[in-house]
C-alpha cells in the first residue's frame, strides 16, 4: 500500500521520478472523470429529479419583506402587493418557461409592458427584475442590490406596489427556479415626485434564484473540481520539493508555472458562485 | 520575470471571469490557452522544448479548462 502511495505521489525510479498522478495518463483520467461526471449529473438531474433535483426555498413573502426592508433601510415607502402585479409576473414566468428565453423582450418582441396591459394595470412607472436558481430569497436580493439597474428598482422613490412570481419548472433543460418582480405605480396614486415619464425597465436580473437542492449539482460538480485541483497542487508540492532536494534532473514542465497556474484555478474554483445578473 | 507576466496575465482574466459572467465560456478557453502558450513560449527560450513538455502543458491547460466550462455551465 505504501509502495503504490508513493508511486503515485513522489517521483522515484518506478515512475520515471515522477509522480505517477502528474503523468499525462493521469492527468488524462483526471479529464475523464471530470467529462463523465458531468454527463451523470445532467442524465441523472432528467431522470431522477428527486435525488439531483432543486428543492426551491424562495417565496415571494420574503421577497417582498426583503425588498422592503432595503427600502426602509434607505427612509422609503413601503410597496404593497397588487394582485394585478401578482397575476401579470405569474404570466411572464408562464411565457418565458412556455417559450424558452431568459430576458426582458420576448422572442415574439413582448416587453414586460405588455403583461402589465393584459391584467389592465395602467400605470404611471413600472419596472421589472428576473432571477434565476438562486438558493434562498437573500440571496436573490442580494445579487438584485449589487447590480446598479435592479438596485435603482428595488430602491425607487416612484413605485408604491409590487408583485411577485416563483416558478419551479423545468427550463432551458433544466429544474429552475424563477422570479419575477415587477414594480409599478397606478395611474392616479399620488407620488412624492410628480413627473409623466414612463420609467424603462430596468434590465431584469437573471440570477439563479433560491434553490436548496437535495444534492446541488452545482456544488457537487465545485467539490469534485476543488478537490481534484487541491489534490494535483499537493502532489506537485511534493514532487517538486523531493526532485529539488535530491537534485534530479529530469525533462519536465515548471512547478512552480504549475503551481501560480493551479492556484490561481483554485481561487476561480472557490470564488464562483451560483447566479447570473442580467 | 516570465512569472510576473504568468500572474499578472492570469490574474486580469481572472477579473473578467468574475466581473463579466456572461463571457466566461471564452475567459476559461483563454485561461486554459493562455498558459499552454506561456509554457511553449518560455520554454522556447530555455531551448527545453520537447513533445513531452508541450503535451504537459496542453494537458494541464486542457484540464482547467474542462474544469471551468463545466462550473460555469453548471453556475
Amino acid at each position: 500500500m505504501t509502495n503504490i502511495l508513493a508511486h503515485l505521489f513522489t517521483p522515484q525510479a518506478s515512475n520515471n521520478y515522477k509522480a505517477k498522478t502528474l503523468h499525462l495518463s493521469s492527468l488524462s483520467v483526471f479529464m475523464l472523470i471530470i467529462m463523465t461526471s458531468q454527463l451523470l449529473f445532467t442524465f441523472l438531474g432528467q431522470k431522477l429529479p428527486g435525488v439531483l433535483g432543486i428543492n426551491s426555498t424562495v417565496t415571494a413573502e420574503e421577497l417582498v419583506d426583503l425588498t422592503n426592508q432595503e427600502r426602509q433601510s434607505q427612509g422609503l415607502n413601503l410597496l404593497t402587493i397588487n394582485s394585478d402585479l401578482n397575476l401579470a409576473a405569474q404570466q411572464k414566468a408562464a411565457d418565458m418557461i412556455a417559450h424558452n428565453y431568459w430576458a426582458h423582450t420576448s422572442p415574439a418582441g413582448q416587453t414586460p409592458w405588455a403583461f402589465l396591459k393584459n391584467v389592465h394595470y395602467r400605470y404611471l412607472y413600472a419596472g421589472e427584475n428576473l432571477a434565476r436558481d438562486f438558493f434562498d430569497s437573500n440571496a436573490v436580493v442580494t445579487a438584485w442590490m449589487n447590480s446598479p439597474t435592479h438596485k435603482d428598482n428595488i430602491l425607487s422613490s416612484r413605485y408604491r406596489e409590487t408583485g411577485i412570481a416563483v416558478v419551479q419548472d423545468m427550463f432551458q433543460g433544466q429544474e429552475t427556479t424563477l422570479v419575477v418582480q415587477l414594480f409599478g405605480t397606478q395611474a392616479g396614486n399620488v407620488l412624492p415626485e410628480k413627473t409623466n415619464e414612463i420609467s424603462q425597465s430596468a434590465e431584469a436580473v437573471l440570477a439563479e434564484m433560491k434553490s436548496t437542492p437535495l444534492i446541488s449539482s452545482f456544488h457537487l460538480t465545485k467539490s469534485i473540481s476543488v478537490s481534484l485541483t487541491i489534490i494535483l497542487l499537493s502532489v506537485i508540492i511534493i514532487d517538486s520539493l523531493i526532485i529539488t532536494k535530491k537534485k534530479i534532473v529530469r525533462l519536465s514542465g515548471k512547478g512552480l508555472a504549475h503551481l501560480i497556474f493551479l492556484g490561481i484555478l483554485l481561487v476561480l474554483l472557490l470564488g464562483i458562485q451560483p447566479g447570473l445578473v442580467l | 520575470m516570465a512569472y510576473l507576466i504568468l500572474i499578472v496575465w492570469l490574474g486580469a482574466l481572472s477579473l473578467i471571469f468574475f466581473k463579466l459572467p456572461d463571457y466566461r465560456l471564452f475567459t476559461s478557453i483563454a485561461i486554459g490557452l493562455s498558459y499552454f502558450l506561456w509554457g511553449i513560449i518560455t520554454h522556447l527560450r530555455n531551448k527545453t522544448l520537447f513533445l513531452p513538455v508541450v503535451l504537459e502543458y496542453l494537458t494541464i491547460g486542457l484540464l482547467a479548462t474542462t474544469v471551468l466550462i463545466f462550473i460555469s455551465l453548471r453556475a
